[in-house]
């Protein structure tokens, strides 16, 4: 990981720094704002001539602020992939509405996905979701009212067996969420509560109709219960037909909080499978069980 | 009249913050009692664990008698205590003897060989894991009840009404109460 800037920002600095001492910058800034100043002289006169020569180096130096601001992010999405063993997808796709969060609000859309391997069977994909919620217009035209950004983790985690358990949601509890949980999920799922403080007062556990409430409390265990409510990320899941999805809310652009993510995909994947493989493994000792 | 409606006024909102102090402070109580029962459950499992690991270690060391006893009498006491305090102990004194059962078990290769003695020591390493979980959790609802219970108005209330004081569960842990060998030069 030692390659790998700490964050989307890290060599920003280093890259506008390389593009006002090269010489395309020079030349851009030289002659643009001679260009401006003369024409700017001949149609507004003085101060014509003063807007065109200060404007265009402004305008120049901005486009190498953005052009040095997006050449970092690919760095750090690019070395954080290298890092992981995963591979950038410079369109991402579209996930279908595996889970309540990847089918909330009206549109969804990723604007970075990094797809790898997540344990020595699975694959996750890692990446930064927008949720737009949009109103009809007077008009007739759909307008933007809101969009919420998550970072999250999509994993495969029964490979397309038939699923253990569906439905079970663990959501943070947010004062000021604009994208109330309630609004998305199912209506019919049912609020659990577990035995721990610190978990309810950190998060909101729901179960869909079809997840077995036996399966949904031998998976929320006591070990996993505080695990979950002594992490850092405070991160949220959602299992639904064999798919995870883990989630914390922002954009996150630092090697740190998208490695832990990661970490925390990981662990409560390979809860999940422990949690599937015992069950299967006891239905088949006694298919009673069953 | 004015005076009177502002006293009455007071007295219902007074008694609305009794009627939610109360009801918050039964929330919390019945939190504890909920995740003492889930240590309870992770308990019972170990005690449901210790039969079969004696039995396999057993057949290997059959002159151990005197670990074998303690275990037993260990779960023996453990089952039958009753407050926190009390189980506390007998869990602490049950822990201690699994130890011994476990590192006995370890001068015999060809037992540690066996499917059957690893299952029971990843399943006894599972449920210590979940016994500490639950432990933390447990005192996590004890600190937030108690923290309740003593603070301002909510202690009044407290005071005076069926909201005992709760005991912390504390398992001393066997590896840490051995005593580092005293080397001499």
């Amino acid at each position: 990981m030692s390659a790998v800037p700490s964050h989307a920002d890290a060599t920003r600095a280093a890259h506008l720094r390389a593009a006002l001492r090269s010489r395309t910058y020079a030349y851009a800034v030289v002659l643009g704002a001679t260009v401006a100043g003369v024409a700017g002289a001949a149609l507004w006169g003085p101060m014509g001539a003063l807007a065109g020569g200060l404007g265009v180096p402004a305008a120049v130096t901005l486009w190498a602020f953005a052009h040095a601001d997006h050449r970092a992010e690919e760095d750090f999405w690019r070395g954080l992939a290298r890092a992981l063993g995963f591979v950038v997808h410079a369109d991402p796709p579209e996930l279908p509405a595996f889970t309540p969060l990847l089918a909330a609000g009206d549109a969804r859309r990723l604007v970075r996905w990094l797809e790898g391997p997540l344990d020595g069977e699975r694959r996750a994909g890692l990446g930064h979701l927008v949720v737009e919620e949009r109103d009809r217009a007077r008009d007739g035209r759909d307008v933007r009212v809101r969009s919420t950004e998550h970072t999250v983790v999509v994993v495969d985690v029964e490979g397309g067996a038939a699923p253990w358990c569906s439905g079970v949601h663990v959501h943070p509890r947010r004062l000021l969420d604009p994208l109330r949980p309630d609004g998305w999920l199912p209506r019919d799922a049912e609020r659990l509560a577990t035995e721990s403080t610190a978990f309810e007062e950190r998060y909101v556990l729901r179960a869909e109709p079809d997840a077995d409430p036996v399966k949904v409390r031998r998976l929320l265990s006591p070990s996993f219960v505080d695990w979950l409510a002594r992490h850092p990320l405070a991160p949220g899941f959602e299992y639904r037909a064999g798919v995870l999805v883990v989630f914390r809310a922002g954009h996150a652009a630092d090697a740190g909080s998208l490695t832990f993510l990661l970490d925390a995909a990981r662990e409560i994947t390979a809860r999940i499978a422990a949690q599937a493989t015992q069950d299967r493994d006891a239905a088949a000792a006694d298919p009673a069980r069953a | 009249m004015t005076l009177l409606y502002v006293v009455l006024g007071l007295l219902a909102l007074t008694a609305l913050a009794v009627v939610l102090i109360h009801n918050g402070l039964v929330a919390a109580r019945n939190r504890v009692d909920e995740a003492w029962s889930g240590i309870d459950v992770q308990l019972r499992r170990r005690h449901d664990l210790v039969p079969n690991l004696v039995a396999a270690v057993r057949g290997y060391a059959e002159h151990e008698r005197a670990t074998f006893e303690a275990v037993t009498h260990a779960r023996a006491t453990a089952m039958a205590a009753g407050s926190p305090e009390h189980r506390a102990v007998a869990e602490s004194r049950l822990g201690r003897a699994l130890a011994d059962v476990t590192a006995l078990a370890e001068q015999y290769p060809e037992l540690r060989a066996t499917e059957n003695f690893g299952h029971l020591q990843a399943e006894l390493a599972r449920t210590e894991d979940e016994i500490q979980a639950a432990r933390r959790i447990y005192n996590g609802n004890v600190q937030a009840y108690l923290t309740r219970c003593q603070t301002f108005p909510n202690s009044i209330v407290a005071a005076n009404g069926p909201f005992p004081p709760k005991p912390y569960f504390e398992l001393t842990d066997p590896e840490r109460e051995r005593v580092a060998p005293v080397v001499a030069f």
